[in-house]
């Protein structure tokens, strides 16, 4: 995914970045933060729990070059509790073009579809347009049990 | 029938379009963000697949993880080591076992087979998994009584899967 492409979105999401902007040092100031050494499954989930908006800004930056990496953050960010935060920038990952990131983020979406109309928007779509067949699979499996 | 070793998948897609390196660290992470050496899997039977992933999802994990993933047939390459597992389930601990790699070429000669033989990709669905659910709270288990009781929105996927299955008259 480009940079642009990551970079632009919806409104929301915009007024989320420039939200992020001024929160970028919000870890590093938490004493008891644990050492990560390099990005994984861990230390997202202990940012899902304890600094979100230092998830929702690694994710829409620096992870935005690895699609497995984004696909674990997705993971991570249904156990947020900032489902506002997490929503927009999983809607934002169920536009990548890779089948796998998508799919993460329709899972991770998982708590939220019931306080987002655009998410269920989305998850309706994915079901019936997303060109990947597993992702339509999981997508309608989905809205089953939602 | 012989044993082999199932691995619980995590992604459904990515059997799509992922490239081998993608696969290595998707499917066999480890928590730290390099891959897995040591992957878990359950030794069972073919007719014991439905049994072991939904043990192992619905007994270990929230809604809704078992949307996603396709299961791994993993016979034939490092002999499984017995490793009793720390779930809910007597039987999918008694056949917890883990590959015991040397290397990060042995794991990828892994996922390089899994990825080459469509054969070895067992398809996961919710019906696979709830089907088995329903059949063992029909019948009283004790395991999955207790499970469910302990797992309100478990309940709440099961009750409306069934409804959204068709009625028999």
């Amino acid at each position: 995914m480009s940079e642009t492409a990551a970079t632009s979105g919806t409104p929301k999401l915009a007024y989320y970045r420039t939200a992020l902007q001024g929160e970028q040092s919000v870890d590093t100031t938490t004493a008891d933060r644990p050492r990560f050494d390099r990005h994984g499954i861990d230390e997202f989930n202990w940012l899902a729990r304890h600094d979100p908006i230092r998830l929702a800004h690694l994710t829409l930056t620096e992870l935005n070059t690895d699609p497995v990496l984004l696909s674990q953050a997705a993971g991570a960010m249904a156990s947020s509790a900032q489902g506002s935060l997490m929503t927009n920038v999983l809607l934002k990952l169920t536009q990548h073009p890779r089948p796998f990131v998508r799919e993460a983020a329709l899972v991770g979406l998982i708590p939220f579809y019931g306080s987002s109309v655009d998410a269920r928007d989305r998850l309706r779509e994915m079901a019936s347009t997303d060109p990947s067949p597993g992702v339509r699979e999981v997508a309608g499996e989905a809205l089953l049990v939602l | 029938m012989a044993a082999f070793p199932l691995r619980i998948g995590r992604s459904r897609s990515i059997w799509e379009d992922g490239t081998l390196e993608e696969i290595l660290r998707l499917e066999f992470p480890s928590r730290d963000g390099g891959v897995d050496l040591r992957p878990s899997v359950y030794l069972v039977e073919t007719h014991e697949v439905d049994r072991a992933r939904s043990e192992h999802l619905v007994g270990r994990l929230g809604p809704p993880l078992p949307l996603a993933g396709v299961d791994l047939d993993l016979n034939g390459f490092v002999p499984p080591t017995p490793s009793r597992g720390t779930g809910d389930f007597e039987f999918t601990n008694s056949r917890h076992a883990e590959l015991l790699l040397e290397n990060a070429d042995q794991l990828r000669d892994v996922a390089r087979a899994v990825q080459a033989q469509e054969p070895r990709r067992l398809g996961r669905s919710l019906d696979s998994v709830m089907s088995y659910v329903a059949s063992r709270l029909a019948v009283d288990d004790p395991e999955w009584v207790q499970r469910m009781a302990d797992a309100p929105k478990w309940k709440k996927v099961l009750s409306k899967w069934l409804a959204s299955r068709p009625q028999v008259h």
